[in-house]
């Protein structure tokens, strides 16, 4: 005889608690009674079972290559991102949905190289402005975690406060620090600093509106980008004669400049770019074929710090935005990514370590220790 | 299963004593312990490699860096899953206060955040984004990272008896959505 009464409260937390196995013996026989009588509480019941037979189905997921060693690096050196400021910044993403978005026209060689070398000339610009932070200014930067405690999501859960890290201080960074020594005691750099190149490009209204874009600074203090550019395959490309005179390519300049390619924002846009004149001439210049065929940009591409920076969703914002679309188009900026000085350094041994090195990842993280080193580089580069 | 347990909250203990005291090798032991449970338990929570990636990334430093006020005589497990719950929750909050950067690009938010569709492909992962994130949470760690009731209730500093309650209600949910795909 079935009972066709609602189940009650008990009832039902009787048939969760069994698929759980949380139930005693005599909690067994109530429910076979009940199962027995009852067709809600076998249609529940038969449910749940098959609900917890999908939970045990769900595979586990393989973390992504790569997370592993970004968190061991993350623990020796923690330097914490600015969490609530990155993602309250963390929006548009054009990047990231624009690769989804264009996956399914992203078929042939073509068009991926030309996607990726885009990016060439945006490292470029980034590792310019790097040696710029060092002389002429950097992004203010606090240095506090983000929170760990979930607000008032789950009542009781702790804060996040007792986990705040310690705020940085002159005494993290100083100029004995080794690397720096090696970037103010390096003729190159001073070389670099001191040409009249690279001195009208700091200059420039292009270059400043870049620096003080908040896009661009993010990027600036983004840890894979930093990764990216302490990686010997991509230094080693940056400092190719073929690298510079892409970069330097009228056709290369007039590709960035396009408006498909600067918004990035749909399957029609790439398509309207891939048929654009810009894109015909680069692909005609001897240059960006010497770039695409060289064994360091297929090192480059296989570099999973390059991977990490192509998918980071602020690299990608700056990518799209107005202000480093002015720089790349700024004659002075282009004059200066040509200039030998410049390439010399993007091959500079202490360069490199220097963009490895902590003391400049603190020092372009905040304001009060790049003080400290703005000023004994502007004191260098004066003598 | 309570012998495991205890076997490893001895072994968590003694690696992170190890790390305080220098041992170089402990920090890659413990997160080579739970860097994959971690990972999923944020998947679930936000249906979202990347995201996923990024707390799981962002709990270990704050673990770390927090490690010297770790309390021994709770387990190490419950503490670093209750990190990764409250940070999956921070990230999902953060998702809803997201503005435009650029005006130009109409980026479409989704409830899986900025990157658009949801990655967690399977049928329970989808049907997890439709519960709240507490509920979501709760289900996560029972089905999907194993936890007791009183391991859930540990973690969340809530009564045991509030995460049957919502645990069972979160699961009839379950159970109506995955009843109507089929």
């Amino acid at each position: 005889m079935s009972n066709l009464s609602p189940l009650t409260p008990e009832q039902r937390d009787l048939i969760h608690r069994s698929v759980d196995g949380a139930v005693t013996q005599a909690e067994q026989a109530e429910l076979r009674v009940l199962l027995a009588q009852h067709e809600e509480a076998q249609a529940l019941h038969a449910d749940l079972v098959l609900l917890m037979e999908e939970f045990r189905a769900v595979t586990k997921r393989v973390p992504p290559p790569g997370l592993r060693a970004a968190i061991l690096r993350t623990i020796s050196h923690p330097i914490p991102a600015p969490r609530e400021e990155a993602h309250s910044f963390d929006v548009a993403t054009p990047f990231r949905w624009f690769v989804r978005s264009c996956s399914s026209i992203i078929h042939d060689l073509e068009e991926r190289m030309a996607k990726k070398t885009l990016f060439i000339g945006t490292f470029a610009v980034a590792a310019m402005a790097i040696i710029g932070y060092a002389v002429g200014g950097s992004p203010p930067r606090g240095l506090t975690f983000g929170t760990i405690g979930a607000g008032d999501s789950i009542s009781g859960v702790e804060r996040a406060s007792r986990y705040k890290g310690r705020s940085m201080d002159e005494g993290d960074v100083s100029l004995k620090n080794p690397e720096v020594q090696a970037l103010f005691q390096n003729d190159k750099i001073l070389k670099l600093v001191q040409s009249d190149a690279f001195r009208v490009a700091m200059q420039s209204d292009a270059f400043r509106k870049l620096q003080s874009n908040d896009a661009f600074r993010k990027v600036m203090n983004n840890d894979d980008f930093q990764a990216l550019m302490a990686n010997d395959a991509f230094m080693r490309m940056m400092a190719t004669d073929a690298s510079a005179q892409m970069m330097s390519d009228a056709g290369f300049q007039s590709l960035m400049a396009q408006q498909p390619f600067r918004t990035a924002a749909n399957a029609e846009s790439l398509q309207a770019f891939m048929a654009s004149d810009a894109y015909r001439q680069l692909k005609a210049n001897a240059a960006f074929s010497d770039v695409m065929n060289s064994d360091a940009f297929r090192k480059l591409m296989a570099n999973d710090a390059f991977r990490k920076v192509l998918s980071n969703e602020m690299f990608a914002s700056v990518m799209s935005n107005e202000a480093f679309r002015m720089a790349f188009s700024n004659d002075a900026f282009r004059m200066a990514l040509a200039n030998d000085a410049f390439r010399s350094v993007m091959a500079n041994d202490a360069f490199r370590s220097l963009m490895a090195s902590d003391a400049f990842r603190m020092a372009s993280r905040s304001e009060a220790t790049a003080e400290v080193f703005r000023g004994a580089a502007m004191r260098m580069v004066a003598h | 299963m309570h012998e495991t347990n205890v076997a490893q909250d001895m072994r968590d203990r003694a690696l992170v004593r190890g790390h305080l005291a220098g041992d170089s090798s402990a920090a890659a032991e413990l997160v080579g312990h739970y860097e994959a449970r971690l990972f999923n338990v944020a998947l679930r929570m936000l249906g979202n490699v990347e995201d996923a990636e990024d707390v799981t990334q962002t709990v270990f430093g704050n673990a770390f860096l927090a490690l010297e006020s770790y309390d021994p005589q709770y387990r190490f497990f419950s503490w670093i899953y209750r990190m990764t719950v409250n940070e999956s929750l921070n990230a999902i909050d953060r998702r809803r206060q997201m503005v435009t950067l650029d005006d130009e690009l109409a980026i479409p938010v989704t409830e899986s955040g900025s990157s658009g569709a949801l990655e967690a492909d399977d049928r329970v992962g989808k049907a997890l984004m439709l519960l709240t994130p507490n509920d979501r949470a709760i289900v996560v760690l029972r089905h999907l990272a194993e936890c007791s009731y009183d391991e859930i209730a540990s973690m969340l500093n809530v009564p045991s008896k509030t995460v049957k309650s919502r645990l069972f209600t979160a699961r009839e949910r379950l159970r109506q959505v995955l009843l109507s795909q089929r």
